[in-house]
């Protein structure tokens, strides 16, 4: 089969239209999932530090500043996973067929 | 560069752990030590074991693709190898340090450098892969004009690798001088041949290996201390961080953005190079080509996001302990035992594991990393030579704690 053709088939193909739109609009929500949070922490701790020091409970010595880290670490492995099920899952598939539909 | 560390930081953590005893010993003197066999012996079986890996690797490489890239390792090997690439000096000796001087920064510091992981793997990791290139030159030239690329790119590398390389040769020759009595000299030199060994013979696939079994090491170890950091405050958070309070220069301080970040624009600009510098370590996008396939590329950036996650949350427990120590040391644990006041020590059979003197020492050296000024190499062996006795003498381990320490 002459590479040309095929390319320009998969480019026609609405799965591949499919495929590209679901994985960009993903992508950019999770990026704004994982940079939103992350940038409000960073304007907190840059413009009101103090709110970082702040305790948890009164009578803890834990501050919301560790709290927030360690939530923002294990929130952001989280979402990873949550990209790789959906990549490895959805979008492989729909890979899959466009690649089978350009076989033939 | 990156090869140094994948040799260099798991051997001598190896070699500090099993040599703790060694390293109490030589603190007050970083000049030729007399030849420590132990530690000797620890260091060459290390490197027995990684060369033959590297042979092992060696024999199994069959083409050019095989040497650059290694394809092959399944998800979760290129997790753990990722994992390693990553939890190198920065993570290891930079964090550890700046939680020790100045608390929370090193959160700051461990967030940051976490968050651009997922971007990495979002924004660029698909692409990059897709394009089934090998190095970043070869990628950045993919569209543009190559020889001009290729020219740039390598002025990059070697400026880079030279002052890195520097620093680093520098951190490994002072190490094995200190841990082995070997000079000065001869130890830069040793590593240098065994770096260059590592990588001509075994390529990408042996380094592959070397790197997960460094990351293995460094997580049992960062745990292990952690654990046992944790234990002597009762597995108690609350009273860790109330030691860690009382006893650091800073009070409670420790527990907000120090100086360093303390004005806005300086945070944001801090952030920036943090999260978008990281998202573009070349050794870091190049183990994307490692894996067997794509899915398993992927399923290797949710292990590794894993392991060093969890690995950042261990490193800032496991420092926070040390700044409680002095007191809680001084109040009882160490007196009268002919222990030094301030050490940590874990009695095991035959061994004194000196876990507090490590981490101060890994904690120096870190330290030191982040000042390449001329003095450098003075300031760590002054502040090494201060180590032992920093809170009687309160120069250099001022930080450790008070003057008290001497009077109660």
């Amino acid at each position: 089969m002459d590479k040309p053709t095929a390319l320009a088939g998969i480019r026609e193909n609405p799965i591949f239209g499919q495929l590209v739109r679901c994985r960009r609009s993903f992508v950019i929500r999770l990026t704004l999932a994982t940079l939103l949070p992350y940038y409000a922490f960073i304007l907190v701790a840059g413009f009101a530090p103090h709110l970082l020091g702040e305790k948890i409970f009164p009578e803890s010595m834990v501050t919301i500043g560790w709290v927030t880290g360690l939530l923002l670490i294990v929130g952001t492995w989280l979402l990873t996973g949550l990209y790789v099920r959906r990549a490895n899952g959805e979008c492989d598939e729909l890979t899959a067929q466009i690649l089978a539909g350009a076989e033939q | 560069m990156k090869r140094t560390f994948k040799l260099l930081v798991p051997s001598l953590l190896l070699a500090v752990a099993f040599n703790a005893f060694a390293a109490t010993e030589t603190f007050g003197n970083v000049q030729k030590q007399p030849v420590n066999m132990t530690a000797i012996t620890m260091f060459l079986a290390f490197v027995v074991v990684t060369l033959g890996i590297t042979w092992w690797a060696a024999s199994r490489t069959k083409s050019m693709e095989d040497f650059y890239t290694g394809r092959g390792s399944t998800g979760f090997q290129n997790g753990l190898a990722l994992a390693g690439d990553y939890m190198s000096a920065a993570a290891l000796l930079g964090v550890t340090s700046m939680i020790f001087f100045n608390g929370y920064d090193g959160m700051i510091y461990s967030i940051s450098f976490f968050v651009a992981w997922p971007l990495l793997l979002f924004l660029f990791a698909e692409r990059i892969r897709n394009l089934g290139r090998v190095t970043i030159s070869d990628i950045a030239s993919f569209r543009l004009d190559q020889d001009r690329i290729r020219t740039l790119t390598a002025f990059g590398s070697l400026t880079v690798v030279c002052f890195y390389l520097v620093v680093q040769m520098d951190g490994a020759g002072q190490l094995i001088q200190l841990l082995f009595g070997l000079q000065y000299n001869e130890a830069v030199i040793a590593v240098g041949i065994l770096m260059a060994v590592y990588v001509t013979f075994g390529g990408m696939a042996a380094t592959t290996w070397v790197q997960i079994i460094k990351a293995v090491l460094m997580l049992i170890g960062a745990t292990l201390l952690a654990v046992l950091a944790l234990s002597k405050f009762g597995f108690s958070i609350n009273s860790l961080f109330e030691q860690a309070i009382a006893t650091h220069k800073n009070g409670s301080n420790i527990m907000l953005p120090s100086k360093l970040v303390a004005d806005p624009i300086a945070m944001i600009s801090l952030s920036f190079g943090l999260v978008f510098g990281t998202a573009g370590l070349p050794h870091i996008l190049m183990r994307f080509f490692t894996a067997r396939d794509a899915a398993q590329a992927r399923k290797s950036v949710f292990v590794a996001t894993g392991f060093i996650g969890f690995f950042f949350l261990v490193m800032n427990r496991g420092p926070g302990e040390r700044r409680g120590l002095g007191r809680a040391v001084a109040r009882g644990v160490g007196q009268g035992d002919g222990q030094r006041q301030g050490d940590f020590p874990v009695r095991l059979p035959g061994h004194r594991f000196d876990v507090h003197s490590i981490f101060l020492y890994v904690a120096r050296v870190g330290h030191g990393q982040q000042h390449t000024s001329h003095r450098r190499t003075g300031w760590i062996r002054r502040s090494i030579r201060a180590c032992p006795d920093g809170h009687r003498r309160g120069s250099r381990g001022k930080s450790l704690g008070p003057t008290h320490v001497d009077r109660s």
